[in-house]
């Protein structure tokens, strides 16, 4: 390296002059500028880009029309077809190959439930207990109960009967029997005590009738469970074949038990709420809070102590298998768990003039996620490390986010701060958490319904999904 | 019953494959050059790209811009490869060619300037390097940057912000054993 004289250059020295004159590298400006010089160093394919322009056109005349609406299919020419029992078998080993490959597939790649399109059913103000709709058996009606009053809404959202309680009374948590031929509920008399009830359903009979079906039901119900005072029934769940019903009594002291009914007899599975059924009915996954410290990035703020761990439970040896972190399981025909994953989430309200964040809110935040267990509930095998409440559904496919705009908190919050003169980052800590009152499959498993609470408003929409296969992840 | 911003974005994305071809090639293929250990590789990949985009392309329905549209299609194929590799996720090897600065001295600093560089960015955890690559190499805004990734503008924007911090707590020396994990 030279100077102007011609003469060898101390470069330790220039680079030092150089950091100098541009004032370091610390600022934000300085290092866009780097990530822009960085995208300068790196070098397109001239050749390529021809190459494949050239690739493609070709491809076009084939049959992949560039630009056209749809593409032209390929057809084989009459010249290369084969004699009539030619195409059979090559159909045949197609399929002998697809089936070796899938087998090969299924045993050392891993399935994933993909979101895909996602469409907002209805919306609600807050009540005193969750959305937790239920649908028939063809997921067409949804029924479900909002200030104790039964509503039955198709799937474009449209509310198409009302069933109201007589007063003093509430109807509470419909759940639906998988072959529609019943509907078990929980009807809360005068004073506050609470039963279930069961109410049977004709074989067949039109969408738009069935208001009229409830109300004439509703008139000669079976009592099947009777709560002592104090006692309170939610998370109704009817086994797949329909014969046993599982549901959580909420004591007065605060805890929570799961019950299965089934045969007019009840027993119970042990601590937890929200039991949802494994497809063949050999296990539950329930849903078991406990108490914990504030844990960064999991529990950080004040408020913030309750959290949920999922559990297997056999139903007949009554065996238990941890599977993590997570609440709300809901076990779909396809073999999938769906469940809530919360976390402390970061929100930026406002930026400063160098884009870094301004007036910042923490909050713990739902996302509904979900991991393949596979059909056989006593199948699945125990993967959970003890104790640190990781397991089978840690790191499971992400479904939806219960992420929400900014409320009037917020906002107040941050025109007090500007109002105040307040320029410097600021952190607001919510002590409720954004997330979802229910999450569950439909009957076929082909969507998910989430109800998603977002202030005082909770959100209902169906998320369409679709299994892919993954090679070497899990 | 297709939504009005839908509708908007497809009459704003007319383009022919050619043109979306013109427009998109430099971008995709940098973004791969970027992100892979191997420029044949990531030229085999952009070709991939292109070709499941022109099969694919009668089915876009304008949901989101033509940008995101092709980026998810990149992004998806280029993890896809990784895992199928088996391979960490890592930096690329690639080359640098550093650009036009003038004087030799400026040339050298700037080669040195970008190995570091290469070196701290490397150190960054996979969210963030997926965002900066989307950024610099697929010139994606952080909106669209947001529909590659499946985030919102805000978290796009967070982690931006957090690796922009994080390498000049890398340059300046100051915590710079924080190295990035996933």
């Amino acid at each position: 390296m030279t100077d102007n004289n011609d003469n060898v250059t101390d470069m330790d020295g220039w680079r030092q002059s150089k950091k100098e004159q541009s004032g370091g590298a610390s600022s934000l400006p300085e290092l866009l500028q780097h990530m822009r010089r960085v995208r300068d160093s790196v070098p397109v394919s001239n050749t390529l880009r021809e190459e494949l322009r050239r690739e493609l056109a070709r491809r076009r005349k084939m049959g992949g029309d560039i630009g056209a609406e749809a593409p032209v299919p390929f057809v084989l020419p009459k010249s290369r077809r084969g004699g009539r029992w030619l195409l059979p078998g090559v159909v045949g080993g197609v399929l002998i190959l697809l089936f070796i490959v899938g087998a090969i597939w299924n045993n050392t790649g891993s399935k994933v439930l993909e979101a895909g399109e996602s469409r907002f059913l209805s919306s609600f103000r807050a009540d005193a207990g969750p959305l937790v709709p239920a649908f028939n058996p063809g997921g067409t009606v949804a029924v479900l109960s909002r200030s104790g009053a039964l509503l039955l809404l198709d799937l474009t959202g449209g509310q198409f009967g009302l069933v109201n309680p007589p007063a003093g009374e509430q109807y509470l948590y419909p759940a639906w029997s998988p072959r529609g031929n019943k509907i078990a509920l929980v009807r809360q008399k005068p004073g506050g005590k609470q039963e279930i009830i069961q109410l049977k359903l004709p074989g067949e009979y039109a969408d738009r009738k069935l208001g009229e079906i409830l109300q004439s039901s509703l008139t000669r119900a079976e009592i099947i469970a009777n709560g002592k005072t104090g006692q309170v029934f939610n998370g109704l769940s009817w086994s797949p074949d329909g014969s046993a019903l599982a549901y959580t009594i909420n004591n007065q002291d605060g805890g929570n038990e799961i019950f299965v009914l089934e045969k007019g007899k009840e027993y119970s599975l042990g601590a937890g709420r929200h039991p949802a059924w494994s497809p063949d009915a050999a296990a539950l996954v329930v849903q078991r809070d406990y108490n914990t410290a504030p844990v960064k990035g999991t529990a950080a703020q004040p408020g913030y102590k309750t959290m949920s761990r999922l559990w297997l439970v056999d139903r007949k040896s009554g065996k238990e298998t941890l599977l993590g972190e997570g609440s709300l399981p809901s076990w779909g025909v396809n073999g999938y768990l769906a469940y809530v994953d919360l976390q402390l989430r970061e929100r930026v309200l406002s930026y400063l003039p160098d884009g870094s964040p301004q007036f910042t809110v923490q909050q713990l935040t739902g996302t509904a996620r979900t991991v393949y267990l596979g059909k056989k509930g006593s199948a699945v095998k125990s993967v959970a490390r003890s104790g640190d409440g990781e397991g089978l559904v840690k790191g499971g496919h992400l479904l939806a986010t219960a992420e929400s705009s900014p409320g009037v908190s917020e906002l107040e919050w941050m025109r007090r701060l500007e109002f105040n003169g307040v320029r410097e980052p600021r952190t607001l800590y919510l002590d409720h958490a954004s997330t979802f009152e229910h999450i569950g499959f439909g009957p076929d498993a082909k969507w998910v319904v989430t109800c998603r609470l977002d202030g005082d408003i909770v959100a209902m929409s169906q998320v369409f999904v679709d299994e892919r296969l993954v090679k070497g992840v899990n | 019953m297709p939504m009005p911003a839908a509708q908007q974005n497809k009459e704003q994305v007319q383009l022919t494959f050619e043109e979306l071809y013109d427009r998109h090639f430099d971008a995709v293929n940098r973004y791969l050059r970027y992100r892979m250990p191997d420029a044949w590789e990531a030229d085999d990949l952009t070709a991939a790209v292109f070709i499941k985009a022109m099969e694919n392309y009668h089915r876009f329905r304008g949901e989101a811009p033509v940008a995101v549209w092709l980026f998810r299609i990149c992004h998806n194929t280029y993890v896809d490869f990784m895992r199928s590799r088996r391979k960490v996720m890592d930096y690329s090897e690639a080359d640098m060619i550093p650009g036009k600065y003038g004087q030799p001295e400026d040339e050298y600093l700037h080669r040195e300037e970008l190995v570091q560089l290469k070196e701290y960015l490397a150190r960054l955890p996979l969210e963030q390097r997926d965002v900066l690559s989307l950024r610099y190499m697929g010139d994606l805004r952080f909106k669209q940057i947001a529909q590659v990734l499946g985030k919102t503008e805000a978290a796009v924007r967070m982690v931006h912000y957090r690796a922009l911090k994080m390498l000049r707590i890398f340059i300046t020396g100051d915590g710079g054993e924080n190295s990035g994990d996933r």
